[in-house]
Order: C-alpha cells, then structure tokens, then sequence
C-alpha cells in the first residue's frame, strides 16, 4: 500500500500518528538541543530581569514569558532562583505589600552582578560568532 | 488571602506534596524556598477573584506553572 492509498484510508489523527511515530517526523534530537539551549539562556534571563532592581518572581515570570520559547512552566525559575540563594548570586526580602500577603522579592548581589557581567559577556561572544558563522554560510 | 473550597484545596497540597517530592529527590533547591514562592505566586495569579475559587480556575495557574517535574534539570536523552 502506498503512503498516498493509506492516507486516503486512515482516519486524519491515525495518519498523524503514522507519521508522528515515523523516522520522517522524529524529533527527539532538536528538542533535546531546545531544552538544553533553553536550560543556560533560562538562568542568564532571570539574571537579566535582575539587573535593574529587585523583583518579585511572579514579575519575573511575567517578563520572560515575553520571551517566545524561554520557557515551558512559569514555575522553572523559583528552583533556580533558590539555587541562586544558595550559590550567593541573589539575596531575598520579604516586604509588606499593600495588596495581600507579604512578598517576596529578589535582588542581585555584588557576587550575582559580577558573575551576570561575565555571563552577558560570554553570552555576546558565542551569538556573535554563530551569526558569522551564519553569515559566511550564506 | 484567596479562599479554595475542598476539591481545589486538595488539588493544592496534591501539587505541593509532588513538588516536595521532585525537589527532595533533585536536591539542588531548597523545597521549602520554592513552595513559599510557588504559593506567593498563585496567591497573586489568583488576587483578583472575588470569593472561593473554582478548580477550574486554580488548573489554569497551575497549568501555567507547569509541573514540578518539568522545573528541574532532566537527564540528558542519548
């Protein structure tokens, strides 16, 4: 039977699923490479969203989902962002707040802007070049 | 303070117990920092809704989180 006759005969979401579960429509090598770019970018961003004064982490939620594909689940920061306690890059307050309950906010440290500094640098080094790679590919 | 009637409350602590769960098991953050902030967050996602809120609601933010999960650092696939 050819790929034409099967696609007349099979329901659409059983043709999908031929497809889906195919060589042709295998996609496990790029969404690996996704969350694995996603993964470092996600901790330079929160760092970024950072940078101009303490935030809440619902506003840093907010912010990166502006982001198109940064992240999956808003709730990925709050562990990095508690890793970053731990590691010394970010520091937390709790302030009154006139809304509601009392809030939690996050600021850079003097050891975080240091290592985002490095980061922004490092970051900048490898766009740059995989643009000219891009370029000279052309 | 936002109010939950039975169903959504225990649709609440079911997705804590799973958060401490894949945080205790990850062990690269602190459990109970990221709950703190988790409950903080669905508190302000949630402010605006005058008396208890449905369950319909409270999927929808947690949906928005995503799960617990999907927050940590997956092993890498071959």
């Amino acid at each position: 039977m050819t790929c034409k006759s099967t696609r007349f005969f099979l329901r659409p979401i059983d043709y999908y699923l031929l497809l889906r579960h195919s060589r042709c429509m295998d996609d496990g090598p790029l969404t690996n490479w996704i969350v694995q770019v996603r993964k470092g970018l996600l901790e330079l961003c929160i760092l970024n969203a950072l940078l101009p004064g303490r935030q809440y982490g619902y506003d840093i939620v907010k912010q990166l989902r502006e982001i198109d594909g940064l992240m999956i689940g808003g709730g990925t920061i709050y562990p990095i962002l508690s890793r970053f306690r731990t590691q010394g890059l970010v520091e937390a307050t709790i302030e009154e707040s006139p809304e509601g309950p009392a809030r939690k906010y996050y600021r850079l440290t003097t050891l975080g802007q240091k290592c985002l500094i490095d980061m922004n640098r490092a970051w900048d080094r490898i766009h740059s070049g995989v643009l000219k790679l891009r370029r000279d590919a052309t | 303070m936002i109010e939950l009637t039975l169903g959504p409350q225990q649709r609440l602590e079911s997705h804590f117990a799973e958060l401490r769960r894949v945080l205790v098991d990850d062990g690269k953050a602190h459990p109970g920092d990221v709950e703190r902030d988790i409950r903080d967050h669905i508190q302000t996602a949630l402010a605006d809704v005058a008396g208890p809120v449905d369950e319909s609601r409270l999927d929808q933010v947690l949906r928005s989180l995503g799960a617990p999960a999907e927050w940590i650092d997956s092993p890498e696939r071959p």
